[in-house]
């Protein structure tokens, strides 16, 4: 009797040596996980979408209608709203614009190159190398049409599996109600009366953080910081965008449709 | 990079194993390289969650049998492989040294040569061996007892133990 095993190994009897391409294959990996981070951010993003579903709150109308958006950001009083703290009647001191149902002008690629200008001549990008992300049809900055509005993504080159993301839309502005689970929704207060959402998204390794605030014409324009490989918070340079740097982005002046 | 220094030490460990499960699958050395450097790729983007389950080896072999039973099913390249004419029956007490394996192997069916090489080379059981080809573990013992039967006949005198 001869085993088997001995048997299927006379089949090696010419047996070439082994020339697998470690690197390439290692290239390759990278390659595809880079990708499948970039379609995790896609779907986070998708939860901060859900997340900013209308929800205005405060309704008495006036507070910073007609005016322009707040600028200087102050880490004022700040209502912290979450699934345990959900929002009462009569907690707050702000009001928002009624935001517009549709477009107040129809989205187009002449505007999206304008608020490429405006982002880039501002002050307000951080200070980080920068690239495209792969399947996002503009480079790094760059705002493009989307059905709801603008977007503009990039991604830090000196940490995989972060990125942020512009968008300006038609949405509603606050807290939705009731918050979504693994998210926490901040309204805070800036120095002119104006007010900005802070969503803080964290679903196991993946965090966004989003500050948005109202434009001018009463659409949202928001800033998110995407990691979807969050670990801990950092600090120093290749840190994630912290709320400081998102609102300088989400209060630039002279954002609308 | 830890990712990339281990997944070098599982390489440099594995990838000659795995190649030479590949090779018993699809029969042709260089198909058996492409097949294990496409799941060795697969490998590295799920090398954080395979390593932390500490499922290495059966991710990997999960990923390189169902690429080259993707690939069998598909047709390529197996028609270069395919026997024109099968090894002649020996006699038993015939010289033991003019079998081949690979002959044999090629003839058999794809779905009988795969669970032949998943049960007796790879060593699986029969519910592991269903599991990773999406098959019953009746069929899977039908084709292990078939496939067994056609290598004794194809190899003559070379018979083996079935193991159970």
């Amino acid at each position: 009797m001869t085993d088997i095993r001995q048997t299927l190994e006379a089949a090696f009897d010419d047996e070439p040596p082994l020339s697998l391409d470690l690197a390439a294959i290692r290239r390759t990996g990278r390659r595809r996980v880079a990708v499948r981070r970039s379609l995790t951010t896609v779907a986070a993003l998708a939860t901060v979408t859900a997340v900013c579903v209308p929800a205005v709150l405060g309704s008495s109308g006036g507070g910073q209608a007609g005016g322009p958006p707040p600028r200087a950001v102050v880490t004022g009083p700040a209502v912290v709203l979450s699934p345990s703290n959900p929002p009462t009647a009569g907690s707050w001191t702000w009001s928002a614009s009624p935001s517009p149902s549709t477009p107040p002008r129809p989205p187009s690629a002449g505007r999206a190159a304008e608020l490429t200008a405006m982002l880039a001549k501002s002050d307000v990008l951080p200070n980080v190398p920068v690239a495209g992300v792969p399947g996002n049809p503009g480079g790094p900055w760059e705002f493009v049409v989307v059905p709801n509005g603008y977007r503009a993504v990039a991604a830090p080159t000196d940490r995989p599996g972060r990125q942020v993301l512009v968008t300006l839309e038609v949405r509603g502005f606050g807290c939705p109600e009731p918050v979504p689970a693994d998210t926490q929704c901040v309204v805070r207060m800036t120095a002119n009366g104006g007010a900005l959402v802070v969503l803080d998204y964290r679903h196991e390794r993946t965090r966004v953080l989003t500050v948005s605030a109202q434009a001018s014409d009463g659409t949202l324009f928001s800033a998110s910081a995407v990691d979807s490989d969050h670990r801990a918070d950092g600090t120093g340079p290749g840190a994630r965008l912290g709320y400081e740097e998102l609102a300088k982005i989400a209060t630039l002046p002279g954002v609308s449709f | 990079m830890e990712r990339d220094r281990e997944f070098g030490e599982f390489v440099d460990a594995r990838a000659l194993v795995l190649r030479r499960t590949a090779y018993l699958l699809c029969g042709d050395w260089h198909r058996a390289e492409d097949l294990v450097q496409t799941a060795l790729t697969k490998l590295y983007v799920a090398w954080p969650r395979v390593r932390r389950d500490g499922s290495v080896d059966a991710y990997a072999r999960k990923i390189l049998v169902r690429a080259a039973v993707d690939d069998s099913r598909r047709g390529f390249r197996r028609r270069e492989t395919v026997v024109e004419s099968l090894p002649e029956t020996s006699v038993p007490g015939d010289a033991p040294a003019d079998f081949d394996v690979r002959a044999a192997l090629a003839a058999l069916p794809p779905g009988q040569r795969a669970v032949v090489v998943l049960r007796y080379w790879e060593d699986l059981g029969v519910a592991e061996t269903a599991r990773l080809l999406g098959r019953t573990e009746g069929t899977v013992k039908s084709q292990a007892a078939k496939g067994l039967a056609a290598l004794r006949r194809l190899l003559g005198r070379h018979v083996f133990e079935e193991q159970t």
